[in-house]
């Protein structure tokens, strides 16, 4: 066994002697170095891309710790922005109601108005009557005229000191005298419950020619009618 | 005590439905949660606690809402009453009865509240009320009985265990 190596050993350093002998002063490959080298080159471009492929595998699942924080931050972005987005849709349709009053103020200069707030509505169901919170403290009195910028939306028939109780037009216990924008004609508005949330005139002309959905301005005192 | 906790529930519920309850208002119709709370409280307490939530709830909604006081009163008082005296007899831990004495006492309540508020006025017109007004407010009520049942069971077990009315069943 032994002389085995020793023979293989010495045949070994015999041949390397003898290549290291012949290829002492090489300037170019010789034919067997050249065939090696040339099946060898294209091996050792496809470890190298073998290598680079399992780096970027092993990029990827490294990756996905970084993504998953990531992710999560951007989640609450999206929630901060989304909460933001509300608040601002608040913000705008406030603004929209404020400047639709701001208008209305101009609309009636010739009388004084007092901003209100509603704050609680009838329980039941048959009347249509609604709280506000501001009475005598503002100087509201009791058949003063409740406006919004659509236009009357009723009196008040209470005033306490810090909330004021209102009748709407669309309850029927309560009427108010109306003249036609379009053709002048007067009558009476109150309500009518054939149909949800509308007013019917009464009491006008024949010939009147009045037509659902136009303008109708009312006087000044809203009269009662129970 | 009873009292002072029927007082506050009552102050409560009133509240929430004159402001948020427009909240969950369907094509315009509250369902009537007090009367949905008197007639729950009628029928696991007793006649007597009933007429006492009848008589704040009423006064409450005459005082802040109503006309004249004496209507809300009257008939908020009759019906948790009567809720009281007619489930004496009955098994009291049983929601759809709870369910059925709300719908009953919704009819009986629009009836006398048409009567005394809308007919009198000289309104005869009682159909488009049933149609707008009545069907809506049953079907609603009696939805709303059913929460409001587990409200008014949870108090009265809490803070009056009445031991006349506990069943053998």
């Amino acid at each position: 066994m032994k002389s085995k190596y020793k023979f293989v050993a010495i045949i070994l350093a015999a041949v390397s002697i003898g290549c290291a002998g012949f290829s002492y002063k090489r300037n170019s490959p010789t034919p067997a170095d050249a065939a090696l080298g040339y099946v060898m080159t294209a091996a050792e471009a496809l470890n190298v891309k073998i290598i680079d492929k399992l780096g970027n595998i092993a990029g990827y699942f490294r990756g996905i710790n970084s993504l998953n924080a990531e992710n999560e931050a951007l989640r609450e972005e999206l929630l901060s922005a989304r909460a933001q987005l509300s608040s601002l849709k608040l913000v705008e349709d406030e603004n929209i109601q404020l400047s639709a009053l701001l208008k209305m103020q101009n609309d009636y200069s010739d009388y004084p108005t007092i901003g209100a707030r509603v704050i609680a509505k009838d329980p039941g169901n048959w009347f249509d009557t609604f709280i506000i919170d501001k009475g005598t403290n503002y100087g509201l009195k009791k058949n003063m005229a409740v406006i919004t910028a659509d236009g009357l939306a009723g009196k008040i028939s209470e005033c306490g000191y810090n909330y004021s109780k209102v009748v709407s037009i669309i309850d029927d216990t309560d009427a108010v005298s109306a003249q036609s924008v379009r053709t002048n004609s007067m009558g009476y508005v109150t309500a009518d419950y054939s149909e949800e949330a509308q007013c019917r005139m009464q009491y006008s002309e024949n010939n009147s020619d009045i037509l659902a959905g136009y303008k109708h301005r009312s006087c000044q005192e809203a009269y009662n009618r129970r | 005590m009873i009292y002072i906790v029927y007082f506050l529930t009552s102050l409560l519920i009133f509240m929430f439905q004159s402001t948020l309850g427009q909240y969950i208002a369907i094509a315009g119709i509250v369902p009537n949660i007090m009367l949905a709370y008197i007639v729950s409280t009628g029928y696991k307490s007793n006649a007597e606690n009933g007429l006492i939530i009848g008589i704040i709830m009423g006064l409450l909604q005459d005082c802040f809402f109503g006309y004249y006081i004496g209507c809300n009163l009257f008939l908020y008082g009759i019906i948790g009453y009567t809720a009281g005296v007619l489930s004496k007899d009955l098994y009291k831990n049983n929601v759809a009865t709870s369910v059925f004495f709300t719908l009953i006492a919704t009819l009986f309540y629009n009836f006398g509240f048409y009567v005394l508020n809308i007919l009198l006025r000289g309104y005869t017109d009682f159909t488009a009320y049933i149609y707008m007004r009545i069907l809506p407010e049953l079907v609603y009520n009696s939805l709303a009985a059913v929460p409001v049942y587990f409200i008014a069971a949870f108090i009265n077990r809490k803070f009056f265990e009445n031991k006349d009315n506990n069943n053998i069943y």
